[in-house]
């Protein structure tokens, strides 16, 4: 099996990424838009694999700054794809009243689908890719490295001292905006803020669980912590973002145990995803039974 | 010609499936629910893998289906429970549910080793519509009716339920037709129908969702399935007058975007380029086909929204 220093390494890593989804994450769900949120993710998709042949031709694959370019690329179509996505159901509701929803699964399957489109030439044209590519849809912890876990680790210190700095426009853009601008504040600042935190933690929470399941370290975390704060939004994102933590360390630690066929072990991203849901329906029926008891 | 025999199934599955998913897609699209396919699709898979592992590996349609029947079932009540107890909006009631029930699926398809044989991680998001092998769809045309049955029991599972699914779909709508435009239109009004009869309609509209979910992921796979509902639904938006247009235009845009990437990629290259004396494929052989039908009906979907028209 794995040495324990490197898993100490890999469980520092995955627990700096997961706070930071997952803290992250209570404000999109806050404020309704996971789906958006996933919708960007897979808009990745194409621009990651746009990034794999420009590497390829620049004969740089494989090194890193092939995986920077591959990450440049997937930002470049996740804000093309989010950009559409505002543009096209703002349009939409307004011509066709039609609601969003309709309109984040076309975008859904047009990323989808133009990557799968690139895909499919790479795979005639580039060789040997697939794994890479098979890693940025679902995910593989075993294979962080130092940096993305680094960049976890800066990403989590950072994103909580915006969250610290920027708490007055963050809560006013959350709950009410309508006043914030009544009473001279500047609503574009928290959601500039907002978008760019959204495609920093996307990027980085992809290296983790995937494209596909990214939008699981947003939503279940929240619903982890929801019963138990009523009142601080700062106590929410806290708590879900430990919660997000203490999951992934939990998901990878179970994934690292020998199970399995020939003792090859889980899939990191799918049993992290699985042992946040299992927290999730603990503290569900905790609280259930905690306000039970508390009614008398 | 020789390649019309590996190239004509993908039309023969994709038309009806896509047909059929259209109606679904405007009848989710108009109760917002349109996103409702993606999370089915995903999370049909634990339930595939479970059958699968029973019978050793193999893949026999009636199991698949009962698996597939009973995680989407699952996956419904998961929606229902994360709404109603836990008040969670629908967008986190999705956002949760089909992570959850897809890394189910992986995590079962390591355990039961299977990842090692015919599924994996590339079939499960990307669907296995380019690599469709049915030899006996060439000559269905020219079948006595008698061996209709013999034909439907070699086909692949992806057919058989969008078969299935449009049976449904041709007895139920114009059946329960007034009581699902009430629902759209005139809420209070279909209350009144009574218990039953909102039942009814209700049921109709999850059945029709959980076959052609299943019909899609196996075509088209998990990803792309909820392309196929939408985008038709939001091309034919702007004809609809009411009900019944809507999903006759939707089910028009689905045929001609099915037919439009299926010459743009089969008959192009293979008939009209080699005609004209040119290299049949200018460098773009192996594409894939459910990505060309998903980024065209996609693409037709956005334009049609953005296209500018007259103020009236």
């Amino acid at each position: 099996m794995v040495a324990e220093s490197v898993l100490l390494t890999i469980g520092l890593g995955c627990a700096a990424i997961a706070f930071a989804a997952g803290g992250f994450g209570s404000v999109v769900s806050l404020r309704a838009r996971n789906l958006e949120a996933d919708v960007l993710a897979h808009g990745t998709l194409p621009g990651l694999v746009l990034g794999v042949i420009l590497s390829y031709w620049v004969g740089v694959d494989g090194t890193l700054v092939g995986q920077v370019l591959a990450a440049i690329g997937g930002v470049c179509t996740a804000a093309v794809i989010s950009g559409l996505l505002s543009v096209v159901s703002s349009v939409a509701k307004k011509r066709l009243y039609l609601e969003s929803d309709s309109v984040q699964a076309v975008m859904l399957g047009l990323g989808f689908g133009l990557g799968l489109l690139l895909l499919s030439w790479v795979q005639t044209h580039v060789p040997a890719q697939r794994a890479g590519l098979d890693r940025l849809l679902l995910g593989n912890a075993a294979l962080l490295t130092a940096t993305d876990i680094w960049v976890g680790v800066v990403l989590a210190l950072s994103l909580s001292l915006v969250g610290f700095v920027f708490k007055r426009p963050l809560v006013s853009f959350l709950f009410d905006p309508v006043s914030w601008r009544a009473n001279g504040g500047r609503l574009w600042v928290a959601s500039a803020l907002y978008t760019m935190c959204l495609f920093l933690v996307t990027l980085i929470a992809m290296r983790l669980v995937g494209a596909v399941l990214m939008v699981a370290l947003f939503s279940v975390p929240y619903l982890i912590a929801r019963p138990w704060v009523q009142v601080r939004l700062t106590h929410l994102v806290l708590l879900s973002a430990s919660m997000a933590a203490v999951g992934a360390l939990l998901g990878v630690w179970i994934s690292t145990l020998a199970l399995g066929p020939e003792a090859r072990g889980l899939p990191a991203g799918p049993s992290i995803v699985l042992s946040l849901f299992a927290m999730m329906l603990i503290s569900q029926l905790m609280a259930r039974l905690w306000q039970r008891l508390a009614d008398g | 010609m020789d390649s019309l025999a590996f190239t004509l199934p993908l039309l023969i599955v994709l038309s009806p499936l896509s047909l059929v998913c259209a109606v679904t897609g405007v009848l989710l699209s108009a109760r917002r629910q349109a996103m409702l396919p993606d999370a089915l699709s995903h999370a049909i898979l634990p339930g595939v893998i479970v059958a699968a592992f029973l019978q050793g590996g193999g893949v026999n349609a009636f199991t698949i289906a009962m698996g597939s029947v009973v995680a989407s079932v699952l996956a419904l009540g998961i929606i229902r429970w994360l709404t109603q107890w836990t008040k969670a909006n629908t967008a986190v009631a999705l956002g949760v549910t089909y992570p959850t029930m897809l890394s189910l699926g992986l995590v079962l398809m390591a355990v039961t080793g299977l990842d090692q044989t015919g599924f994996d991680a590339h079939t499960v998001l990307f669907g296995s519509l380019d690599f469709l092998f049915w030899p006996e769809a060439l000559g269905i045309f020219s079948l006595r009716p008698t061996d209709w049955t013999s034909a439907v029991v070699t086909s692949p599972v992806g057919f058989q339920f969008a078969m299935l699914a449009a049976a449904v779909a041709v007895v139920g709508i114009p059946l329960m037709y007034s009581g699902l435009n009430e629902q759209l239109f005139d809420e209070q009004q279909f209350q009144r129908r009574g218990r039953a009869g909102v039942i009814m309609v209700e049921a109709l509209v999850l059945i029709l969702v959980t076959l052609t979910a299943v019909a899609a992921f196996f075509v088209v796979g998990a990803v792309m399935a909820v392309a196929l509902f939408a985008a038709p639904a939001v091309m034919a938006r702007g004809f609809a007058t009411n009900l019944g247009v809507w999903l006759g235009a939707a089910m028009l845009a689905a045929g001609l975007c099915a037919l439009v990437s299926f010459s743009g990629l089969i008959l192009i290259p293979e008939m009209l380029l080699p005609a004209l004396g040119l290299d049949p494929w200018l460098g773009l052989q192996g594409l894939s086909f459910t990505g060309t039908y998903a980024v065209i009906t996609c693409g037709l979907a956005i334009a049609f929204v953005l296209w500018p028209r007259s103020k009236t």
